[in-house]
């Protein structure tokens, strides 16, 4: 946690120079795509656990 | 076939509008997507409810074949004739930097819904603007039929992504955050808020949490690190699992809807909102007045009402509760949002708009025609206009003369006015005036009255609180 922290500090600190034509999406594509791989190799192998502790969580909402 | 245009961007199509018929040209290559959409059961649900625009491929425009009726400059590299589809008419287009907060998460929720109610019918939403959607009274409706198209099963990234965190996510975090007004943040851009824009605004907490840390944070230090691998960023990356896929979109589309819900404005407070309980009126004075429009309406029953200085909008849903279709207009977006909620819950035909009519909306985009303007829109749109408690805001705040407000009145309505004078030495016009009363000293209803008898007939008043406010039925005379 606390290395996440400091890494988290150290980019924050870090300030990369203005460029002409960057992109404005493409750090919210790199986003998508991470998380994006991350389900698709994580939560879609395990998705029968992950919707059986949703479900439960769902209905004990309900409840 | 002649008309105005009113939506050129996306070379899928054109919306035009010919003699009060809503047109969309579409072109060859679009045509196979549209008729995918309007077939599927999904489509016929949501027109059903009112949330998918209505749609049916139309014979003829001017009584003419639709042949060769194509505008000239409506090519598509010879990808041959395109078809024309007629939509049913939204009475009063309305646009994001005129919506208070809840009706863009509206929107933004109606948005999610669609692109994941879409995922089994093989259709994908391409772009995910609010420009896509208006409404009818408080509801939400999908317009922008050619925004869907026909969904790669194998790709599982939602390339609007980013467009919907830019045009919905961050404008509504940031002005529940920071009340930035939306209409600063749509007036200025076309395309909503990037997250560099947001990321300076933050403080080092909110940098780390969510839910800025993914949408703002993240994405700024991402986007340092792309460089020039931009372009092969934005190439297709297939999965070889359709089902996996799909999971994958899912997912996405449920965690933004989560993320949506979070961000749900709340009830807001304002100078305003405590208005109903602090106007000025005794309980009886305030039934009298609430009779007195009561009874004009009823003996008037004007179809289509703008309400300027809605309030809360206790006159817009009265006069809704009448069967008629009301504009609702109020500077202050708290009791906009007011409005629309108390709208929702009756299921009444009030569309609020945050407009001022001191400095209306002016028109935004391309030659500034893509969305007009607020008087534009409203010109000979309304049967009847109110200016209830308003006039003394206009005339001090605004700094606007009566003769003009006069003149602005009889354009906005066709016949009817509703108007109500205060006078300088009413309480609440001194609360106002900063010390300048002396700037208000002739100022009584005489003067008022001669001001609007240039271009009305006064037909009925009614003078309330010892004098100091007056309620006038007026006729726009026929010149």
């Amino acid at each position: 946690m606390t290395l996440v922290l400091f890494l988290c500090l150290l980019l924050i600190s870090t300030v990369a120079p203005a460029e002409a034509y960057t992109d404005p999406g493409s750090g919210l594509l790199l986003w998508q795509l991470i998380v994006s791989g991350f389900v698709g190799c994580v939560a879609f192998r395990y998705r029968k656990i992950v919707h059986f502790i949703f479900k439960r969580d769902h209905e004990q909402k309900e409840k | 076939m002649i008309g105005s245009t009113r939506s050129f961007r996306d070379p899928a199509g054109r919306l035009i509008v010919v003699d009060g018929r809503v047109l969309r040209l579409v072109a060859k290559p679009a045509i196979d997507s549209l008729f995918a959409l309007l077939r599927s059961q999904t489509a016929q649900q949501f027109t059903e409810r009112g949330s998918l625009i209505q749609t049916r491929v139309a014979e003829e425009v001017d009584g003419k074949s639709l042949c060769c009726q194509m505008p000239d400059d409506f090519r598509f590299d010879n990808s041959g004739p395109g078809i024309v589809v007629e939509h049913s008419r939204v009475d009063f287009p309305s646009f994001a930097h005129e919506w208070p907060p809840e009706m863009l998460h509206a929107a933004a929720q109606l948005t999610l819904e669609l692109a994941a109610a879409f995922l089994d019918e093989g259709v994908g939403l391409k772009d995910a603007d609010p420009r896509n959607i208006l409404f009818r009274g408080p509801r939400p409706v999908f317009v922008d039929i050619l925004s869907f198209e026909k969904r790669d099963p194998n790709d599982p990234v939602w390339r609007p992504y980013a467009q919907f965190v830019r045009n919905f996510l961050l404008p509504l975090l940031v002005n529940k955050h920071f009340s930035i007004p939306l209409s600063q943040l749509y007036l200025t851009g076309h395309d909503g808020l990037r997250p560099q824009d947001v990321y300076p605004l933050l403080g080092l907490a909110s940098k780390l949490l969510p839910p800025f840390f993914t949408l703002v944070t993240l994405p700024v230090w991402l986007s340092r690190t792309v460089g020039k691998r931009n372009v092969a960023m934005y190439q297709k990356k297939r999965q070889s699992d359709a089902e996996k896929t799909k999971f994958i979109l899912r997912s996405l589309f449920h965690r933004l809807a989560r993320l949506t819900d979070k961000i749900t404005p709340g009830q807001g407070e304002s100078d305003w909102s405590s208005y109903m309980s602090s106007n000025g009126y005794s309980s009886e004075e305030f039934s009298a007045k609430k009779s007195f429009v009561e009874t004009a309406l009823a003996e008037a029953r004007p179809k289509r009402i703008l309400d300027v200085g809605c309030n809360i909008g206790y006159f817009s849903l009265a006069a809704a509760r009448q069967g008629a279709r009301v504009v609702a207009i109020d500077s202050d977006p708290a009791v906009v949002g007011e409005t629309w909620r108390q709208a929702l819950k009756e299921d009444l035909d009030v569309l609020p708009l945050v407009v001022n009519i001191a400095s209306p909306t002016p028109g935004v985009g391309w030659r500034n025609r893509e969305s007009t303007s607020f008087l534009e829109r409203s010109f000979g749109a309304f049967d009847a206009v109110m200016m209830l408690a308003v006039v003394h805001h206009i005339l001090v705040t605004g700094q606007i003369p009566l003769y003009e407000m006069a003149g602005l009145a009889s354009e906005l309505t066709n016949d009817l006015l509703l108007i109500e004078f205060v006078s300088p030495k009413d309480p609440l016009f001194r609360s106002i005036t900063l010390g300048r009363d002396y700037l208000y000293d002739g100022l009584a209803a005489e003067t008022f009255e001669t001001a609007f008898r240039d271009r009305f007939d006064i037909v009925r008043t009614l003078t309330l609180c010892n004098g100091n406010r007056s309620l006038y039925v007026m006729r726009k005379k026929l010149h």
